[in-house]
């Protein structure tokens, strides 16, 4: 606060001396002063920001038109990365990989995360606790929760040992065969990242006005139309923060497949992250990975824009 | 004025926020000494006591150099090291493995001039090791442990299931019969390998086929390879006596050995008396069983380097010296965490060992034994393996296929 006070002091002079140069020229000076001050403090930020942020995200446009091995000369390519990576059906396949990923998970992210916030209301008894239980997954490291699900998903493992005492029949092998691997990696990505939606989604709900609903209820709606007709347009901002958020993260996914199934059977789980870490830090081809870094960066901001244009039509801000 | 020092300030703060972005490979101690990192994978605490007291000793007999321990876990020492080798933050002295020699070559110093300016003698050292940690004819490390890819087995399970136990030297008709009976009541005889050298060591022992030729070439479509890497995925999806793989897991095999699941791993010396340790079962070792066209077996092993960037490289070199010489290798082998690279040495991990036959065992594989070559695209291989062995293993694709699918992705 008293650093704010000599800046607020001298603005009714401004007014009062603009008649008299010499008083103009000393407001001037002391208008200078207190522009001087923001940039200042933000100077440190500003720097960590252009060397630690912008500065990367050039170079790593720079390098993605060179062959740069990890350890060697770099040498001019031109296009020649981003030419090899369309031709390439790895990689095409890493990305219909990664969009198989978004379209299964994103979706069932936002059913589960919504469904449980709209149990959770306020009439259930323990609601915080189960909102505790339900956000530990999304605290907890993934490397932890990957290790407790290979157990599960392993033949002889959990699932197979219960299934196989109570029918007989074997499970499959989840994350040793190509046409279960992806599902069982989307399955443990959804448990261990609904709750940080549930949470933003569940604080929208009681943030709704009661005297909209009971309003609604006086009127002869029922729960189900109540929540369909107006709560969940009063939390549609929310849900578009949850939906944008979640999209781009799904978009990154990494850590599950990397521990899991290191991108197989084959490349059936292989997302472009993975791909981008396989290239850059276990091929020493950075320019390579470097462009596929920049058509995952094109792609998120596609889709980005995309919500961003069609949020017009669901998301309601005047409630 | 005070507006101007403030503005001088707020950078000068910022600048020092950002100088903890350099790193050095070598500098000086409080005492003067030359101080020196010493970059090693660590595979647990013990592991680390035990190169923290060969940092200790080195530093004490040398005198005028301290060194220092910078240990990552295995999985991440080739990651970290290539990081490090290419921002010029690498230590003075890093650990190479015989098989990744020539990924690292570019950011090491050939050791080829220090050798001859100490006469250094060679012939001292196990010399397919020398051969393996060398590339385009320099030598780039010293080697510290040695040691031919081998089988472990289980002496209870191959006692209880009445099976006598192999001898050094035999077939992969005696192997798989014997796998036959003791595959039952939910055990197997062995599990599915995805590492490279463990199973590149089990094709070559059955028919001799290989993806990396002699003069360290790669070549992913040999189809005598792929014909052996068939024979191994049989074993799973035709003999039944190898449970299926549960995705890409190189620790997958010797995790179900040392469970007392399987009755036999494929391993080498170096993980031999840390196995013999912790397992609740007899430990035995022999040959890799040998095929038509087959029987002989890889061997592999590490030593340390010097990295270009360091600063005292005649310095490091007396560290190497000492690190590689007799007495610390004789330690290390002694306290059974290396088989010496120094012949000289190795009888004393041996006695170390305790295990019957061994000695003999060791014998038969180091006669047959040829170094594992590297190639700058070994960890790509070894990703690929990882990846897609699954696919053969589990009977989803034959070894034909995927060895053709692995070759598609390795840069020709």
């Amino acid at each position: 606060m008293t650093l704010l006070k000599p800046a607020k002091a001298p603005l009714p002079e401004v007014t009062a001396a603009t008649a008299s140069g010499k008083a103009k020229a000393e407001t001037d000076a002391q208008l200078g002063r207190r522009t001087m001050w923001g940039p200042a403090f933000a100077l440190p930020h500003g720097l960590g920001l252009a060397i630690f942020t912008l500065l990367p995200i050039v170079v790593s446009l720079v390098i993605s038109f060179f062959r740069w091995p990890l350890l060697g000369t770099p040498s001019f390519l031109g296009l020649g990365n981003y030419e090899k990576l369309f031709s390439d059906p790895i990689f095409g396949q890493v990305v219909g990989n990664t969009v198989l990923f978004v379209v299964l998970y994103v979706p069932l992210n936002l059913v589960v995360s919504l469904g449980l916030a709209a149990w959770l209301t306020p009439r259930i008894k323990g609601r915080h606790i189960f909102r505790v239980i339900f956000f530990i997954p999304s605290i907890t490291p993934v490397v932890a929760n990957v290790v407790v699900w290979r157990m599960l998903y392993q033949p002889g493992g959990f699932i197979d040992g219960t299934l196989q005492s109570a029918t007989g029949i074997s499970a499959p092998n989840f994350l040793g065969d190509e046409h279960w691997a992806m599902m069982a990696i989307v399955v443990m990505s959804v448990w261990q990242g609904f709750g940080y939606n549930m949470l933003v989604f569940s604080a929208a709900l009681d943030a709704v006005p009661e005297n909209l609903t009971e309003a609604a209820a006086i009127d002869g709606a029922n729960a189900w139309t109540i929540f369909w007709r107006i709560k969940l347009k009063l939390i549609s901002p929310s849900i578009f923060f949850g939906t944008m958020m979640t999209l781009i993260t799904s978009f990154q996914v990494f850590a599950q497949p990397f521990i899991l199934t290191k991108g197989g059977p084959g490349s059936a789980t292989s997302t472009i992250v993975l791909y981008i870490y396989n290239q850059g830090f276990q091929f020493h081809q950075l320019g390579l990975a470097s462009a596929a870094a920049w058509i995952l960066f094109v792609i998120i901001l596609g889709v980005t824009a995309v919500q961003f244009l069609g949020q017009k039509k669901w998301v309601h801000y005047d409630a | 004025m005070r507006k101007e020092a403030l503005v001088a300030g707020a950078l000068a703060l910022s600048l020092i926020g950002l100088t903890g972005c350099g790193g050095s490979s070598s500098g000086s101690t409080a005492d003067g000494k030359t101080a020196m990192t010493w970059a090693m994978w660590v595979g647990g605490t013990e592991d680390q006591k035990n190169w923290e007291k060969v940092a200790d000793d080195v530093s004490n007999t040398l005198g005028d150099v301290k060194i220092t321990l910078q240990g990552s876990t295995f999985q991440d020492y080739f990651t970290k090291m290539s990081t490090q080798l290419s921002s010029n933050t690498a230590p003075c002295l890093v650990a190479v493995q015989s098989l990744r020699t020539a990924q690292l070559k570019d950011g090491m110093l050939p050791l080829d001039d220090l050798v001859k300016k100490n006469n250094l003698d060679l012939s001292a050292f196990d010399s397919s090791m020398i051969k393996g940690l060398s590339a385009d004819n320099n030598l780039y490390a010293l080697p510290y442990d040695v040691g031919p890819v081998m089988m472990f087995y289980n002496k209870d399970m191959f006692d209880a299931a009445g099976v006598p136990v192999p001898k050094a030297g035999w077939t992969a008709d005696e192997f798989v019969a014997a796998a036959k009976k003791l595959t039952a009541n939910g055990k197997h005889a062995i599990a599915p390998n995805t590492a490279d050298l463990l199973v590149e060591s089990q094709v070559l022992a059955y028919n001799g086929g290989r993806v990396l030729k002699e003069d360290g070439t790669m070549d992913a479509s040999d189809p005598t390879f792929a014909k052996g890497l068939q024979w191994v995925s049989d074993l799973t999806s035709k003999e039944k006596v190898s449970p299926e793989l549960p995705g890409g897991d190189t620790a997958f095999s010797a995790n179900e050995y040392m469970a007392g699941n399987t009755a036999m791993s494929i391993d080498g010396p170096w993980s031999l008396l840390d196995v013999k340790a912790k397992a609740k079962f007899k430990v035995g070792v022999t040959t890799l069983p040998a095929g038509p066209g087959g029987g002989k077996t890889f061997s592999a092993g590490s030593g340390w380097g010097i990295s270009k960037q360091c600063a005292t490289p005649d310095k490091a070199f007396a560290a190497l010296k000492e690190m590689t010489g007799d007495k610390v290798l004789g330690n290390l082998a002694a306290a059974g965490r290396a088989l010496a690279a120094r012949t000289a040495q190795q009888t004393k991990w041996i006695d170390n060992a305790g295990i019957p036959g061994v000695a003999e065992t060791l014998k038969s594989a180091e006669a047959t034994a040829v170094p594992m070559p590297s190639n700058t695209n070994s960890d790509q291989l070894g990703q690929l393996f990882n990846q897609y062995l699954v696919k053969s293993i589990n009977g989803q694709q034959s070894a034909a296929d995927v060895m053709k699918d692995i070759a598609a992705q390795l840069p020709r």
